[in-house]
C-alpha cells in the first residue's frame, strides 16, 4: 500500500477536529455579518457593481433581447443584493446614489416590458455607476 | 457500433452533467473578479476529478463495489464512520444549494414565488428519483445540461483577448488581493472535485453492472467527458471575464451568468443558458441526493441501487428521500442558496482528503484490485492530487475568513 492505514486514520482524526473548528469559525463569520463591507470604498464598489449590472439588464430590455420575466426577477434580485450594503452606508453621497439605484431597479422590476422606461433606466444606472465608481476611488 | 454509440452517449452525459451550481457560481465570479487569470485552477480541478473518478470507476468495475463499500471494508468502521459523517454533512449542504439553485432558475423563467418553486422543485426531483430508471436520469439531465454549451458560443462572440486567455492557463501570482485570489483557487479546485461526483460515479458503475470489460468506457467517460465538461467551466469564466470584469460587475447572483449569455446572444442565449442551468443544477441535486443515500447504504451494508426498484431497497429509498427533505428544509429557511453554495464548496474542500485518501488506498490494493491496481502514472497523479487536496483542505477555512468570502 502507498500509505499505511494507521497514518490514514490519524489524518482522518485530524480532519475531524479541523472540521469542527471550521464549522465554529464559519458560523462565527456568518453571525458577525461577514460579507457586508464597512469601508466607504468597498461599499461604493458594491453599489457600482449593482448599478452597472442593472444597466446591462436594462440594455437587454431596450434591445428587446430578453424576457420580461427575467428582467423583472433579476432586477428584484439585484435590489435584494443591494439591501444589506445600503443599510450599512453612512456616507450621504453614497446613500443618495444607492437610493437612486434601488429606485431605478424598482421601476425596471415593475415595468420590465416598457422599452422607453428601460432606456431611461439604463442611462440613469450608468450615471449612478459612474458616480459610485468615483467615490470608490 | 452499438458499443461506440453507448460510449458516445456516456461521454455526452458526462459533459452535460459535469457542471453544477458550485461550478457556475465560482467560475462566473472568478471571471468577473480576475478575468482569465484563474483558468489554470480549472485545469488543476478537472485533472483531479479525472484522476480519482478513473480510479473509482476501475475499482467498481473490478470489484463490483462502490467507494463506500470499499472504504468500510478496507479502512474499518470508525475511520469509515468519520468519512461518512463528514461526507454526508457536506452532501447535505450541496443538496440544499442545488435545490435552491433549481428554484432560482425556475423563478427567472416563470416569475413565480421562490418558496412555492422550492416546494415544486423538491416534489419534482422526488418524483423523478422515484419513477425514472437510473440510466434515464443520468442521460436526460446530462443531455439537456448540454444547453450550457451556449456559454462556449457566448465566450467566442464576446471577443476576448485570446492571448490573455492563453496566459490564464499558466499559473501566475494574480493581480488584486492575494487572499481573494487564493480563495478562488481553492473554490475552483474544490468545485471541480466535489466529493459527491465520485460517490455517484462509482455507484453508477455498479448500477450499470460494469465489469473489467467496461474499463474502456470508464476511461472514455472520464478522460473525454470530464475534459470536455471542463470546457464549459472555461467558457463560463472566459465569457464573464470578457463582459463583466471591464464593467466592474461582481457576479454574486446565479442570474448573472444567464445575463452574460443574454448580452452576447440575445433572447435565445438567455433561454438556453437558463434551460442548461436548470438541468445541470437539477441533475446535480439528484446526483448528490443519490450519492448521500449510496454512501449510507454502502457503509451500513444495506440493499442499495436504483436497479432494485424502490421497494427492493427500502432503506436506501428512505435515505434519499430524507436527504432531499433535509436539503429542502435548509433552503426553505430563506438562507441564500449562493451563500450555501460557497459554504458547501469550501467545506467540501475540507472534507476532500476523507474521500480521496481511501480511494487511492483501495486502488493500490493488489489483493483487492489484482492486476488492475494503480500503475505508476495513476500513482504519480494520485499522489500529486493528494498533496493538492491536503494543502487546499488546510487552507480553505482560513482563506474563507481572510478573503471575507471572496469579497476582499
Amino acid at each position: 500500500m502507498l500509505v499505511s492505514t494507521r497514518r490514514v486514520a490519524l489524518a482522518v482524526k485530524g480532519e475531524n477536529s479541523r472540521m469542527r473548528l471550521a464549522i465554529a469559525l464559519c458560523a462565527a463569520c456568518l453571525l458577525a455579518g461577514c460579507g457586508t463591507p464597512q469601508e466607504l470604498s468597498k461599499q461604493a464598489e458594491e453599489v457600482h457593481s449593482v448599478a452597472a449590472e442593472g444597466a446591462l439588464l436594462a440594455h437587454g430590455a431596450v434591445e428587446g433581447d430578453t424576457t420580461e420575466t427575467f428582467t423583472s426577477e433579476h432586477a428584484k434580485a439585484l435590489r435584494k443584493l443591494l439591501r444589506p450594503v445600503h443599510g450599512a452606508i453612512e456616507d450621504e453621497r453614497l446613500t443618495e446614489i444607492a437610493d437612486g439605484v434601488d429606485r431605478t431597479l424598482g421601476e425596471l422590476e415593475a415595468s420590465p416590458g416598457d422599452e422607453a422606461l428601460a432606456a431611461g433606466a439604463e442611462r440613469k444606472l450608468d450615471e449612478l455607476a459612474r458616480s459610485a465608481e468615483e467615490l470608490a476611488g | 457500433m452499438k458499443a461506440v454509440f453507448s460510449i458516445a452517449l456516456g461521454i455526452l452525459a458526462a459533459i452535460g452533467g459535469f457542471v453544477d451550481i458550485g461550478d457556475i457560481i465560482f467560475n462566473v465570479a472568478a471571471g468577473a473578479t480576475f478575468g482569465y487569470q484563474l483558468l489554470w485552477a480549472v485545469v488543476v480541478g478537472v485533472g483531479g476529478i479525472i484522476t480519482y473518478a478513473e480510479m473509482c470507476g476501475r475499482v467498481a468495475a473490478v470489484s463490483e463495489k462502490a467507494v463506500f463499500d470499499a472504504v468500510r471494508e478496507r479502512l474499518g468502521f470508525s475511520t469509515g464512520l468519520v468519512a461518512l459523517v463528514a461526507g454526508e454533512l457536506v452532501n447535505l449542504l450541496t443538496i440544499a444549494a442545488e435545490i435552491g439553485g433549481v428554484a432560482i432558475v425556475l423563478q427567472l423563467l416563470s416569475g413565480l414565488p421562490y418558496r412555492a418553486l422550492l416546494v415544486l422543485a423538491v416534489v419534482a426531483l422526488g418524483l423523478i428519483l422515484w419513477l425514472m430508471p437510473f440510466d434515464w436520469i443520468e442521460r436526460v439531465f446530462g443531455y439537456l445540461g448540454l444547453a450550457l454549451l451556449v456559454f462556449v458560443v457566448a465566450a467566442i462572440k464576446l471577443h476576448p483577448d485570446w492571448s490573455e486567455v492563453a496566459h490564464g492557463f499558466v499559473p501566475s501570482p494574480g493581480t488584486g488581493s492575494g487572499w481573494v485570489y487564493a480563495y478562488f483557487v481553492v473554490g475552483l479546485v474544490g468545485a471541480a472535485m466535489i466529493p459527491y461526483e465520485v460517490y455517484f460515479y462509482s455507484s453508477g458503475a455498479v448500477e450499470e453492472r460494469w465489469t473489467p470489460k467496461d474499463l474502456g468506457t470508464n476511461r472514455a467517460n472520464v478522460f473525454v467527458g470530464y475534459s470536455l465538461g471542463g470546457l464549459l467551466s472555461f467558457a463560463l469564466m472566459i465569457s464573464a471575464g470578457a463582459l463583466l470584469l471591464p464593467q466592474g460587475i461582481d457576479a454574486q447572483l446565479l442570474g448573472t451568468g444567464a445575463l452574460v449569455a443574454q448580452s452576447a446572444l440575445g433572447q435565445i442565449g438567455l433561454i438556453l443558458a437558463l434551460v442548461g442551468m436548470l438541468f445541470a443544477v437539477s441533475g446535480a441535486a439528484i446526483d448528490s441526493g443519490f450519492a448521500g443515500a449510496y454512501s449510507i447504504a454502502q457503509f451500513f451494508g444495506w440493499e442499495w441501487g436504483k436497479y432494485r426498484h424502490n421497494a427492493g431497497a427500502p432503506r436506501f429509498t428512505f435515505a434519499w428521500i430524507v436527504m432531499l427533505l433535509l436539503g429542502f428544509l435548509i433552503v426553505v429557511t430563506g438562507v441564500d442558496p449562493v451563500l450555501v453554495t460557497e459554504i458547501s464548496v469550501i467545506f467540501s474542500v475540507v472534507a476532500l482528503p476523507l474521500t480521496y485518501i481511501p480511494i487511492l488506498l483501495v486502488a493500490n490494493d493488489r489483493a483487492y484490485m489484482r492486476s488492475y491496481a494503480n500503475g505508476v502514472v495513476a500513482n504519480i497523479f494520485g499522489v500529486f492530487y493528494l498533496v493538492v487536496v491536503l494543502v487546499i483542505a488546510v487552507a480553505a477555512i482560513p482563506l474563507l475568513l481572510l478573503s471575507n468570502m471572496g469579497q476582499g
